[in-house]
């Protein structure tokens, strides 16, 4: 029991928000969920991060100085077009699953889907 | 008194709201887990390491393997040391180099014929997987074939020598020498507790700072050949290769090329074998005897995998799959269209 002498209203206020602060920030950071991400990087760097399990349209990527374009359609994603030599970025053909990966390595354009929460391995070998 | 007795009490329970809170962010800070991919040795890198300054570390793993690709390893790198050997037979190359060629000797001389360093000749002849894809003529073969031969190489001190025609090519070793650099850095950082790094999701390596931390890798289904996978395997602090006839492949005149060379014959290695798994302790060894072994076919990898200590699956287009004798790893079928054997 707290000694209500010892410590004002104010007092149990200012810690209790201070705890409250801190189970904020805790779930914040700890934020995971089970969706399946998209990651699409150009030149090494994030440049769209896109949620699979959320997206209900198609829509059609470009980059800056590259000819190369990705279609994202509802669940799916996939290397549309490019000017690359052998085309094995398209030939990955719709990505999907978290795990999977495509890349069309002249343009350097990488997609890495990734799941938030507990997928059933690690990596597919 | 009691007014200063009550307000410390407050700014003592305040305070120590304040640190525990630090210490919960600095224990979460430990279980961060950071995930990238780069391109790099002409494929995909994604590591996902777990610590403290895991960003930073990751950074120095692509930063190596890009090293290794741009000064030693790459046969497409004008500079590196393995083009340098190739344009003119003859060069001075790092430590390094010189290590991983010996390495490579060593295992050519061990592996029966199935592996050979000297391949390129052959490799660039087929050029399997690319859009100069041709089957190569019968003389061509032959031909290329009379370059194969590794026992030629010739190493003084730093100094490498090839014979004219001759072409390195560390193609199917250089995934697995990137994951054993990766090893290296994340052994030098104690503050990575775990770390998953995956070379064109043919090669893996994991790593756990406690061994109980098993990671669950799924071997790729080699009869449908996507991203799909036929079973589970838990492990840790082990390098994972697979070589299948599904990766890297060209089709002519509705026959399918896969791109495992057999440096006998020179041709795509014929047998019953779908893909074979291979763990090891050495990413250079996981990577070469995957493919030896894929060359060799089952009953000739046995002896091979006991001399490097070295388990395997096996998978066959039959859908069979066969584990080596002292199997030691959790194993389990998850597609029922594969049988245990």
């Amino acid at each position: 029991m707290i000694n209500k002498k010892l410590f004002k209203k104010q007092d149990l206020i200012l810690i209790l928000a201070l705890l409250i602060v801190c189970i904020i920030l805790f779930a914040f950071i700890n934020k995971k969920s089970n969706d399946t991400t998209a990651l699409i990087y150009s030149d090494g760097v994030i440049v769209y991060e896109i949620n699979l399990s959320e997206n209900t349209e198609k829509k059609v990527y470009h980059f800056d100085d590259k000819k190369c374009e990705i279609i994202v359609d509802k669940d799916k994603i996939y290397f549309s077009q490019s000017d690359c030599p052998d085309k094995t970025c398209i030939k990955s053909g719709h990505l999907s699953k978290s795990g999977e990966f495509a890349a069309c390595l002249p343009n350097n354009v990488i997609i890495v889907l990734k799941n938030g929460n507990n997928p059933k391995v690690d990596a597919i070998i | 008194m009691k007014v200063c007795n009550k307000k410390s009490t407050v700014l003592f329970v305040a305070l120590l709201v304040v640190v525990s809170s630090l210490l919960i962010l600095d224990f979460i800070g430990n279980k961060r887990t950071f995930q990238k991919s780069d391109v790099a040795m002409g494929t995909v890198i994604t590591q996902t390491l777990t610590g403290k300054i895991s960003q930073k570390v990751a950074t120095q793993i692509i930063d190596e393997i890009k090293n290794l690709e741009n000064n030693e390893l790459s046969w497409r790198v004008n500079a590196s040391d393995v083009s340098k050997i190739n344009q003119n037979t003859k060069a001075d190359v790092s430590d390094r180099t010189i290590d991983f060629l010996k390495s490579a000797l060593s295992f050519c001389e061990n592996s029966g014929g199935s592996f050979d360093v000297t391949i390129g000749s052959l490799s660039s002849l087929w050029n399997i997987g690319s859009e100069n894809f041709k089957v190569p003529s019968e003389k061509e073969i032959e031909d290329a074939l009379k370059n194969i031969d590794f026992k030629k190489i010739k190493i003084n001190g730093n100094s490498v020598s090839i014979q004219k025609g001759q072409t390195l090519d560390f193609g199917a070793t250089g995934k697995g020498i990137a994951c054993d650099e990766a090893k290296k850095i994340l052994q030098k950082n104690s503050t990575i507790t775990s770390a998953i790094i995956s070379a064109g999701g043919s090669s893996v390596f994991t790593y756990s700072k406690n061994k109980n931390d098993l990671f669950s890798i799924g071997i790729r289904d080699p009869i449908k050949g996507d991203n799909s996978f036929f079973g589970i395997l838990k492990l840790t602090n082990a390098f994972i290769s697979t070589s299948g006839n599904y990766e890297k492949v060209s089709t002519y005149n509705g026959k399918t090329y896969h791109h495992i060379l057999d440096p006998v014959t020179g041709y795509p290695a014929e047998n019953n074998l779908a893909s074979v798994t291979v763990i090891s302790s050495s990413g250079f060894l996981s990577d070469a005897l995957s493919t030896a072994c894929y060359v060799l076919g089952y009953n000739k990898s046995i002896e091979l995998l006991k001399k490097y200590d070295a388990e395997a699956v096996f998978v066959f287009k039959n859908h069979s799959v066969k584990l080596t004798d002292s199997f030691s790893f959790d194993f389990e079928i998850t597609n029922t269209s594969f049988n245990l054997v």
